[in-house]
């Protein structure tokens, strides 16, 4: 019976002491909101930072530097690594140009242009999600190569190899067309995506081989490549950047990559996060202090009424719940208003940065798991407080109803 | 040791509380105080002579030093509180207090968040009585206390004279067997003082309760029926002081009466 009744009793005089109570609990809101408000920028800027890094494959490739003989089983063992997201093969750059031109039609001269061939496969981030080619014959542009040949998907084009054998100059002819063609953001050179088997055909081609993709005939029979000069490699997250090219660097490959530039958002981020760690330590410091005294002088005020409640029946258990039940209503007024605050800060916030963002990207912006969080630190925080007061009411004897004071 | 008395409300036999501090050594010793229902006794003395602390033992808050016996009876059942004390069983002692004793104190210890009603309906709500039951038999109190039309102001819109009625109601709206007050007219001009001792005494006479109430005054607890029982101070052998408490007489003579 008594459990109703402290509640009961503890709502009625958190009403009653209503300046007190809204004292501290404008206290926690004055905590709560900045910080939450505060992260959330923080959390928000850094993450669209991250999100535009990310969001450029670039930032994620490891270039290598130079040439190797690469064979297949550090493609294999790139392959097994979780940290790496796509991963292709690439031949000598000389070997790799290819001239396309528009397919005979009415014109009499069709644009034309050397394009350097570049190898994708399923999950190139170039991509962004769609294959670059197809089997039959299908090939992606770069914005640059679709310019200069004046095409678009759907276009259809020849492209041609050629190599000199025994002083001739030979010309071999594939047809293609264009499946896509890549924005300028993702690839500004004059490029053409292909299947690797164009790539290693064209390099064997030049080399003198009898390449059936060409319907070439050479001085030697037609043999895949068992070493590859070079690759194209990208790395899962932006975080698995260094590691990746340590791992290259391992195998003896110099690599060049964006971890200056990835190392120095996430620096940003952490520093950004020991500066938040610092500020949330001193304003949690100052909260606990002032709402202790305040609790705990609250409990002293009212003594004589707990003991009152005491010497009538209330036990003591319900004496010690007293403040608890009343620091867990300002908890939980607290933390709602205080969440309420912040996302009207922070609709102002993204409002105002509005056009400095890119579409979906916000300013401020928090995560389910912050807000839950956040509210268990703010419980916490006006939990450590009540128990103090919480222990000075089990301190509360029914006989100092009796003592006029 | 005799047997219980169970027609005793209150059986207290060599009852001492001591108190050592910077200002000395004083011993409280009750030698003998036996209330019977329907008693009305007012515990008279100057300050400082004990009252306060006797009040303190009777209403189950405070444990004597030694005892050689401390018992109350309520609803015809014995309970050692000495034995209780001992044991430090002190939610039996909390369960008899709420249940059985009433309580007026000098200033009202009236629960300012709570309105008159309420106040006076708390201790039937505590003991588990329904919401409507409880603020019936509150109403009728506060209405024979002529109070019905501040049932819904908080207590600090009253006078002094009102609270200490609001008090008186609240102490005896759950029906206790024994009602202590504690000075209940100190802070109360002579017109309120009386208005607020004629209710009480009446509602103790038409309740046959029995109360003990700590007063200086012999000739106003006189005036409103009440035996007094005189609490004197005396130098002990210790170097400090005694108080002493004796009223009833002895359990031998009390049990051949």
């Amino acid at each position: 019976m008594a459990r109703p009744q402290v509640y009961r009793l503890a709502l009625a005089d958190l009403l009653h002491d209503r300046l007190v109570s809204f004292c501290q609990l404008a206290l926690l809101i004055a905590l709560f909101s900045p910080l939450l408000l505060l992260f959330s920028l923080k959390y928000g800027i850094v993450t669209a930072l991250l999100d535009d890094l990310s969001s450029d494959p670039e930032t994620l490739r490891l270039r290598a530097i130079g040439s190797y003989h690469l064979q297949e089983d550090f493609f294999a063992a790139l392959r097994a690594r979780p940290d790496v997201r796509f991963v292709i093969p690439e031949t000598r750059a000389i070997a790799a140009q290819i001239y396309l031109s528009r397919e005979p039609g009415v014109e009499a001269a069709p644009p034309a242009a050397d394009v350097q061939m570049i190898a994708t496969g399923p999950g190139d981030p170039l991509g962004e999600g769609k294959p670059l080619t197809d089997a039959d014959g299908g090939i992606s542009l770069s914005a640059a190569a679709a310019r200069v040949l004046g095409v678009a998907p759907g276009a259809h084009l020849l492209g041609r190899i050629e190599r000199s054998r025994a002083g001739q100059t030979e010309v071999a002819s594939i047809p293609l067309h264009v499946v896509s063609v890549l924005p300028e953001r993702l690839h500004a050179l004059v490029s053409a995506f292909v299947d690797l088997p164009l790539l290693v055909a064209a390099e064997r081609y030049r080399d003198g081989f009898a390449v059936p993709l060409l319907k070439a005939p050479g001085d030697r029979p037609w043999e895949e490549i068992k070493e590859f000069a070079s690759f194209r490699l990208y790395a899962a997250k932006l975080q698995d950047v260094a590691g990746l090219a340590a791992f290259v660097r391992g195998r003896g490959v110099e690599v060049t990559t964006a971890a200056d530039q990835i190392e120095s958002v996430l620096s940003l981020d952490r520093n950004l996060s020991l500066l938040f760690a610092a500020i949330v330590a001193l304003s949690a410091l100052g909260f606990l202090g002032a709402i202790t005294a305040s609790m705990v002088s609250s409990v002293e005020r009212k003594r004589r009424s707990m003991a009152v409640l005491s010497l009538i029946g209330l036990p003591r258990g319900a004496i010690v719940a007293f403040p608890l039940v009343q620091a867990g209503v300002i908890a939980l007024l607290g933390v709602i208003t205080g969440m309420l605050v912040a996302f009207a800060g922070m609709a102002a916030i993204n409002h105002y940065f509005l056009s400095m963002m890119r579409e979906g990207q916000l300013a401020a912006r928090l995560r389910p798991e912050h807000l839950a969080v956040a509210a268990l630190g703010a419980i916490l925080l006006v939990g450590l407080p009540a128990m103090v007061a919480a222990w000075r009411a089990s301190r509360v004897e029914p006989s100092e109803a009796l003592r006029e004071i | 040791m005799p047997s219980p008395r169970t027609d005793l409300l209150v059986d207290l036999t060599g009852v001492q509380r001591l108190r050592e501090s910077g200002d000395g050594r004083f011993l409280l010793d009750i030698r003998r105080l036996a209330i019977r229902p329907g008693d009305r006794l007012a515990l008279v003395g100057d300050s400082g002579v004990g009252k306060s602390t006797c009040l303190d033992m009777l209403s189950l808050t405070l444990a004597p030093t030694r005892w050689d016996r401390f018992d109350v009876s309520f609803d015809r059942a014995t309970h050692p509180i000495g034995e209780l004390w001992r044991r430090g069983e002190r939610s039996a002692l909390a369960a008899l207090r709420a249940r059985h004793i009433g309580y007026v104190l000098q200033t009202g210890g009236l629960l300012p968040f709570l309105s008159v009603l309420e106040n006076v309906a708390l201790p039937l709500r505590l003991l588990g009585e329904a919401p409507a039951e409880a603020r019936l038999e509150a109403e009728k109190l506060l209405a024979r206390l002529e109070m019905a039309g501040y049932a819904r102001r908080l207590p600090t819109d009253l006078s002094l004279g009102q609270r200490q009625r609001v008090a008186v109601a609240r102490a005896l709206v759950h029906r206790p067997e024994l009602v202590l007050a504690d000075e209940p007219t100190a802070s109360l001009d002579r017109r309120n003082s009386e208005s607020v001792m004629r209710l009480f005494a009446e509602l103790l006479e038409e309740q046959g309760r029995a109360a003990l109430w700590v007063t200086h005054s012999a000739e106003l607890a006189a005036a409103h029926g009440f035996t007094p029982i005189f609490c004197r101070v005396r130098p002990d052998e210790a170097g400090g002081s005694r108080s002493v408490i004796s009223h009833g007489i002895a359990d031998e003579d009390e049990g051949s009466a």
